[in-house]
């Protein structure tokens, strides 16, 4: 599909066909798609599972809802579930990932890059000031009787852990839409998939990829309403907006970024039937 | 462009047209994609400065270079810096800002209705005491979120898309809150540096990824996630898997480029004698 397409379709699907499984090509295709996603200062923190609804139990379905994610936990086929290693670091301060990168043409000496560079600069002034830095925060899972404290990692290092989150979940939303399918991030007690899928305590989540074919209309009713640009873009400094120009918008349009704004008018009468369809209620 | 394509092309372009600018359209073209993204419950997450290269001395460009990146801030004419708004979500509660789930945009838009539970009252007596509000006490947290990062992604694809060059890279926080006033309450997330490349948009070819078994999964982490290699095929015929990096030529092109801009590496290659 074409980019912009891309973009513009991209919505949360909430209903999808509960009966119609995701083939597995399509899944690999998104997960390439996140392996070429670039990695947040050359570190792996990344870590995909994929898990399908009917590998887990009445009680675990239940169990993994929350108040913002409801009837999507049954409706949805597969989960992809995205986590970043925060050990990573730790492996990555022998510099064999930059070493890499070197030996690829990818950093190279005209922007100051060599083995000196790697092992006397960043990684005892980057990586293990990010490692050794007395801001901690410990990662907390829920446990039946509460919670409890796992390891502990840095601010820092725990920002840089979301960000590749946050790329990763980025790439598999668009990589979704352009395979046909509807998507959502939504969160979920991340206590089920943990001991269901084994995940070590290292190991971040976000919110998982909810994955299957679309029962709505992919289009859900119109493009998600969004704020003015100019509340969260600046030009120059943070007391200049950056000033939409309209005919842009319009280019947009014709390329199929920007849609029709949500609500479209069919949009109530398509979640009523949709709600009779699967027997929630209207 | 195609999708496929547009994340096969992706590249961390270092090598920019310093005096080249990019056209305005082009810049707004990236944040109105950004500004489209997921955001978890409809918040303003992300923030960004737009920044020309042009517009700055040298001593201040030289303030934003970290030990990541340092040329690239001489070369690159615009400078995108990104920020996770620590305090958006507090002000789409005491706002009740639109389109932010509680303002009850979502029910509104018919995003989200009775079959998932969801009306005003839902959002006044569930997810505002249970999901909106806990936690809000403690005032800014760093730390990081995923959600400030999915708009970074989308502007840097949209970028690739728009036929430019890009790269992300840690600028320096107090340098750039200085240069740019921004509020104490947005926490960096990196620079997306923006231009005309002056490489080939290969760059020298894919770059290296650890192994697949180790990042993906079927079922359970024990359980690598098969690659069909039927699968591969076909993404490398639609671009998204491209040639490994390095290509044969990249390190003569390196040493081309740095000649050219007199940076350091560009002596001519050392024939050694047979």
């Amino acid at each position: 599909m074409e980019f912009k397409q891309v973009i513009g379709l991209r919505r949360s699907i909430r209903i999808w066909e509960p009966w119609h499984p995701v083939e597995q090509e399509k899944l690999q295709a998104i997960l390439e798609a996140i392996y070429q996603a670039p990695r947040v200062m050359e570190v792996d923190f990344l870590r995909v599972v994929v898990l399908h609804r009917d590998q887990l139990s009445p009680q675990d379905l239940e169990a993994m809802k929350g108040p913002t994610t409801t009837a999507q936990v049954e409706l949805c086929p597969t989960y992809i579930w995205i986590y970043a290693d925060l050990d990573a670091l730790e492996a990555a301060t022998d510099g064999h990932n930059l070493e890499e990168m070197v030996e690829a043409g990818a950093l190279n000496l005209s922007h100051g890059w060599d083995s000196e560079h790697i092992h006397s600069t960043i990684v005892p002034n980057v990586y293990r000031e990010l490692l050794d830095d007395d801001d901690q925060l410990p990662i907390v899972f829920r446990t039946p009787d509460g919670t409890r404290e796992g390891p502990s990692y840095s601010r820092g290092l725990t920002a840089l852990g979301r960000w590749a989150i946050g790329f990763a979940q980025e790439y598999a939303l668009l990589a979704a839409v352009d395979e046909g399918l509807g998507a959502q991030l939504s969160a979920i007690n991340p206590a089920v998939p943990k001991r269901v899928m084994g995940i070590p305590d290292s190991w971040i989540n976000g919110s998982p990829v909810l994955l299957g074919y679309a029962a709505e209309s992919l289009d859900t009713g119109g493009q998600r309403v969004r704020e003015p640009l100019e509340e969260d873009f600046f030009e120059g400094s943070y007391d200049r907006p950056f000033v939409r120009d309209a005919a842009v918008v319009e280019k947009l349009k014709e390329a199929g970024m920007v849609q029709p704004p949500a609500p479209l008018p069919w949009r109530r009468t398509e979640l009523r039937r949709l709600a009779r369809m699967f027997g929630l209620p209207e | 462009m195609e999708f496929r394509e547009a994340v096969g092309a992706r590249r961390s372009i270092r090598y920019f047209e310093p005096d080249r600018p990019v056209e305005r359209e082009k810049i707004q073209t990236v944040l109105e994609s950004a500004l489209l993204c997921s955001r978890a419950v409809n918040v303003p997450w992300s923030k960004a400065v737009v920044a020309y290269r042009a517009d700055l001395t040298q001593d201040e460009r030289d303030s934003l270079k970290t030990p990541f990146a340092s040329v690239e801030f001489d070369l690159a004419p615009v400078y995108i810096l990104w920020y996770h708004d620590m305090d958006a979500r507090r002000v789409a509660i005491e706002g009740s800002r639109y389109p932010a789930v509680v303002s009850g945009a979502l029910q509104d838009m018919v995003a989200l209705g009775p079959p998932h539970g969801w009306s005003h009252k839902y959002v006044e007596e569930v997810i505002l005491p249970e999901v909106l509000t806990p936690g809000l006490s403690a005032g800014p947290q760093r730390g990081g979120n995923p959600d400030a990062s999915l708009g970074l992604q989308q502007a840097y694809l949209t970028a690739v898309d728009e036929g430019l060059g890009g790269c992300l890279v840690p600028f320096d926080e107090a340098a750039a809150a200085e240069l740019f006033h921004v509020p104490d309450t947005w926490e960096p997330v990196l620079a997306l540096l923006l231009g005309y490349p002056v490489e080939a948009p290969e760059a020298g070819g894919q770059r290296p990824r650890p192994a697949w078994e180790s990042m993906f999964f079927d079922g359970h982490v024990d359980e690598p996630f098969v690659r069909d290699q039927t699968v591969t095929a076909e993404l490398a015929a639609d671009g998204m898997i491209q040639a490994p990096a390095p290509l044969p030529w990249r390190a003569e092109e390196v040493r081309a480029l740095s000649r050219g801009f007199g940076l350091p590496g560009g002596e001519p290659k050392t024939e050694v004698p047979a």
